[in-house]
């Protein structure tokens, strides 16, 4: 049973697959949903509300949201060049964003050394908003150096 | 690899678009293979040539680098 399950998932990417998921017209949505989440962000951080750590929280999460819609959707000329352009970015992104995530408490611990800023203390922004947005931000930037130079 | 497909476009007195338009890729693709830039796929190469009515190895043919 499992195994007819994953042959015919793997027959399924091997047509192509699932993704991308959506259709192109999601990218503009999802662009519209993470700028408009920005200029909220902005906003709370600007006026004085109440509860503004909560929306503060709630729009960071909607701009990943966004970016997260946009990432998933087609592109407008869909094909083989774009797809291998997609899985070469996803690659770059997650290798650039892991060791970002990886060597930036040591960079900073190292820069608190030379500093002589003692002692030394393990800073490491373990958000999901930090890493999310580095994989989705490093990936639509790498897709679209990849689209304009190859 | 080296090809020839602007050689073949131009023979056939075919425009990017209406290539890319007979194989179903994007025009960008087309000028991105015809730049040297992007290595089509297999199913993509045979398609080319056999809308031009040749061999493949008469459209795309490996260079030194390859």
């Amino acid at each position: 049973m499992k195994t007819s399950f994953l042959k015919s998932f793997c027959e399924y990417e091997k047509k192509g697959g699932a993704f991308p998921f959506i259709s192109y017209k999601f990218k503009w949505i999802g662009f519209i949903i993470a700028i408009t989440a920005v200029a909220a962000l902005l906003s709370v951080k600007i006026l004085e509300i109440l509860q503004a750590e909560f929306y503060k929280q709630l729009f960071m999460h909607v701009i990943l949201i966004g970016l997260f819609i946009v990432v998933i959707a087609k592109d407008k000329n869909e094909d083989e060049r774009i797809n291998k352009l997609r899985y070469r970015a996803f690659a770059f992104a997650f290798v650039l964003g892991t060791a970002m995530i990886l060597l930036m408490p040591l960079a900073a611990m190292c820069l608190d050394a030379l500093a002589g800023r003692l002692p030394l203390e393990w800073e490491q922004d373990q958000s999901i908003f930090f890493i999310m947005s580095s994989f989705l931000f490093y990936y639509l930037m790498y897709f679209q150096i990849f689209k304009r130079q190859l | 690899m080296k090809n020839t497909v602007h050689v073949q476009r131009a023979i056939h007195k075919m425009t990017q678009a209406d290539l890319s338009v007979a194989i179903g890729v994007s025009r960008q693709t087309i000028n991105s293979i015809e730049k040297n830039r992007y290595v089509p796929s297999t199913v993509l190469a045979l398609k080319i040539a056999q809308l031009f009515k040749v061999a493949v190895e008469d459209v795309f043919e490996l260079d030194e680098n390859d």
